[in-house]
């Protein structure tokens, strides 16, 4: 099963991703697609870490081409974030047709988990006009998301902490 | 306490005015809120703008949440209106990162407390919680 779990910056995304990867029984992996450069990144990391701990999560830092990873049999992954990862393959890896190879990757990766529970971000509400390069993101971004969320069996958006069923019901461990 | 939420110029306060019967002249703007103002508020919009103008005075989250729980603390009934800021670009500036997610917490933080959150679209409320 695949979830995608979207909304602003500090809406909540990885407490809503955390709770339903835990409640599954599942063994679980935090997937991290953040590379740890800069002081923010760091800050970042070490709340996520401090969120996780002793949750069982075992983790893996993946940075771009996710398709190739080995994960324990039968496992739940988290894999955060989409946003990380799409920069990652447009700006490092400069991946020619990082929408296809992304969607491609995340349909291999789906099939070696039990679970998949994606954490993305919505960036393109904003109305701001930035650099070529920027729009080109916000539109790849835009139609990972839009790919992945046709997959998926569930889609939500985290609202203030609030999660908000797209698509699926609400599974029991948001109640 | 209520919560309503939305994006810039979705008819929140319009929303609050016609469905809790409140006047305009009742409500207060954020960005011109202090905490020697926090008795007897009846609506406060823009609150995302008073986060804004603590960062600015050098206040920081737990500051402003501490002043956040005061204000409730003296006006249990308030009716509190912000902006979802946080659904675009990371800021280049820090200061404007800071606040984007400021906002998120905060707004994590009233959304646990409040009675009921309605999210605003075009005027019209969804109510979230």
């Amino acid at each position: 099963m695949t979830i995608l779990i979207t909304g602003g910056s500090k809406s909540g995304k990885s407490h809503i991703a955390e709770t339903i990867v835990t409640a599954s029984g599942l063994p679980c992996v935090y997937l991290a697609t953040m590379m740890p450069f800069g002081e923010e990144a760091h800050a970042a990391i070490a709340r996520h870490r401090a969120m996780r701990e002793g949750k069982g999560f075992v983790t893996l830092e993946q940075y771009t081409d996710i398709g190739t990873l080995d994960l324990p049999k039968g496992s739940a992954v988290l894999l955060e974030c989409m946003g990380n990862l799409c920069a990652n393959e447009m700006f490092s890896a400069h991946t020619p047709r990082p929408v296809q190879k992304i969607l491609t990757d995340v349909k291999t990766l789906s099939r070696r988990c039990d679970l998949l529970v994606i954490v993305t971000n919505q960036v393109g509400e904003d109305g701001v006009l930035y650099a070529p390069e920027t729009m080109r993101y916000i539109k790849n971004l835009g139609e990972i998301n839009w790919g992945i969320a046709q997959e998926a069996e569930m889609v939500i958006e985290t609202v203030f902490g609030i999660p908000v069923m797209m698509k699926g019901e609400k599974p029991p461990c948001l109640y | 306490m209520k919560f309503i939420i939305g994006g810039a110029c979705q008819g929140k306060r319009e929303y609050v005015s016609s469905h809790y019967g409140i006047s305009h002249a009742e409500m207060t703007d954020g960005a011109a809120l202090s905490p020697d103002l926090f008795s007897h508020q009846t609506c406060v919009y823009h609150y995302h703008l008073f986060i804004k103008e603590q960062l600015r005075r050098g206040q920081n989250l737990d500051g402003i949440l501490q002043m956040t729980e005061e204000l409730l603390r003296q006006n249990s009934d308030i009716i509190i209106l912000m902006n979802e800021v946080g659904s675009g670009i990371i800021p280049i500036e820090k200061s404007e990162r800071e606040w984007r997610e400021t906002v998120g917490r905060v707004g994590c933080w009233l959304a646990e407390r409040a009675e009921r959150v309605e999210r605003i679209v075009c005027g019209y409320g969804v109510r979230i919680k």
